[in-house]
């Protein structure tokens, strides 16, 4: 099996990864921060270092802004219900995943938010413009992706984070699809909270996620329990991140994360970027060249595209297209993507899309190989 | 007269409290099984082996509460 459903979750991991994975429950299997035995503290050292090392990637204010989460949508969710009180507005874009879709969605329907969607252009100064014209007196978060985990497209969140700051307003970035491939800064580009995943770009284990914020003292909370900390008191923790991590973490995935963000660093995020875009630009070019091939991504971009793309084959519906791929032994995901306002976007919400996502381990060779795979379906 | 223990909120704080403290040549360790401890409720301490107020001063600076000084 080639894989390319790296927008899913990276495949394969790094060795290292996979020998941190085997070895942590042996070498760090107590509670951390529970007991006060020494394994106890042995494995709170090493939860540290993974804190540690996220905060240095993306530049955090401070360790403690770290909290570790079950997955990107978990970060998301704990952020936007934290942050969002009765009355608020929320401006979102019109490529959002529905991690952040239907949390605020939902607060909609039950009557405790109102929120707009911003459209999105390949000009970034027309996308702020765009976020901008929809702000109104009571705006208090814009939460966007920062890049579309169907298309490709990147967001412009420096500028959107200079604009949210400039009004005072909130500003959330989901980066499933970025965190590992393009460098992010949390204070310089004005990021108040910084949602990830730690299975995809970092090459972590499933199970794992990040939400990292300055404000985490003043959130409120979706979900309370033992923290380890200050149990005495009835009331949940108010430091960070104990207030966001009840209950015993997952102490072998917060290891496997370490060791993938270990990983992208000492590989160098720039590396592996152009890497990636090489070979979604020659998937893209030779795509391009099927006569029966509708591709819904422009020419991939550095700096402003991801390695994703997104296709169909006329006359096939995205999981026909993908089902014979899977035949052929090539994984692709098709369908919606969990991002239904995207497709709105692009005209695919009935159709679907096929979509090509390239991972750190992808070759020029699986490249062709796909393609002629591809051209064969089409023949 | 034993070594002073420092009372912080959470593991974490402790870990980066010592680490901060190792840094400024003051000689910390995390402690959780002392007596005095429990009555903070789950509370980390860390014992320095220096003066417990300048300690606590470096640690304030950096933003990092301390809840309490027992001595062991």
């Amino acid at each position: 099996m080639i894989y390319f459903d790296n927008a899913a979750t990276s495949y394969p991991k790094p060795q290292k990864v996979l020998f941190a994975l085997r070895d942590a429950p042996r070498l760090y299997g107590a509670n951390p921060g529970r007991s006060g035995h020494d394994m106890s503290l042995k494995a709170a050292l090493k939860v540290y270092e993974a804190r540690e090392i996220a905060a240095k990637l993306f530049h955090a204010r401070q360790v403690e802004d770290v909290a570790f989460t079950q997955n990107c949508t978990q970060a998301n969710n704990f952020a936007i219900k934290g942050i969002l009180d009765k009355g608020d507005h929320v401006i979102i874009s019109d490529l959002e995943h529905n991690s952040v879709l239907r949390p605020i969605h939902t607060l909609s329907v039950q009557g405790i938010i109102t929120y707009s969607i911003a459209a999105t252009y390949p000009d970034d100064d027309q996308t702020v413009a765009s976020f901008r014209s929809l702000i109104r007196p009571n705006t208090r978060l814009i939460a966007c992706t920062h890049a579309s985990n169907v298309f490709g497209f990147k967001l412009p969140v420096r500028e959107i984070g200079e604009l949210a700051k400039e009004q005072g307003i909130f500003f959330l970035v989901d980066a499933a699809q970025t965190a590992g491939v393009l460098p992010i800064d949390v204070q310089e580009n004005g990021i108040d909270f910084l949602c990830t995943s730690g299975h995809k770009s970092l090459y972590g284990p499933t199970g794992t996620g990040l939400m990292i914020t300055s404000v985490g003292e003043g959130l409120k909370t979706s979900m309370e329990g033992g923290t380890g900390s200050q149990s005495a008191s009835y009331s949940q923790p108010q430091t960070m991140p104990d207030r966001f991590e009840s209950g015993t973490i997952n102490t072998v995935g917060i290891i496997g994360l370490e060791t993938g963000i270990s990983y992208v660093m000492n590989k160098g995020l720039d590396t592996i970027y152009h890497h990636e875009m090489r070979v979604i630009s020659e998937i893209h070019r030779r795509l391009s060249e099927m006569g029966h091939v509708l591709l819904y991504t422009p020419m991939p971009k550095l700096g402003s595209s991801l390695p994703v793309l997104s296709f169909n084959i006329i006359g096939l519906n995205s999981e026909e297209t993908v089902s014979m791929l899977n035949d052929a032994g090539f994984a692709l995901r098709g369908g919606l993507h969990c991002a239904p306002l995207a497709h709105e976007k692009m005209g695919t919400l009935e159709t679907g899309t096929a979509r090509i996502s390239v991972g750190a381990f992808n070759t020029m060779k699986q490249a062709a190989e796909l393609c002629a795979a591809i051209k064969k379906i089409t023949a | 007269m034993g070594k002073p223990i420092l009372i912080l909120t959470s593991v974490t704080y402790a870990i980066r409290a010592q680490k901060l403290l190792e840094r400024r040549g003051i000689r910390a360790y995390i402690k959780r099984n002392v007596n005095g401890l429990s009555s903070h409720g789950c509370g980390y301490g860390v014992m320095v082996n220096g003066d417990a107020q300048v300690a606590s001063q470096i640690l304030a600076l950096a933003g990092i509460r301390v809840k309490g000084i027992i001595e062991t």
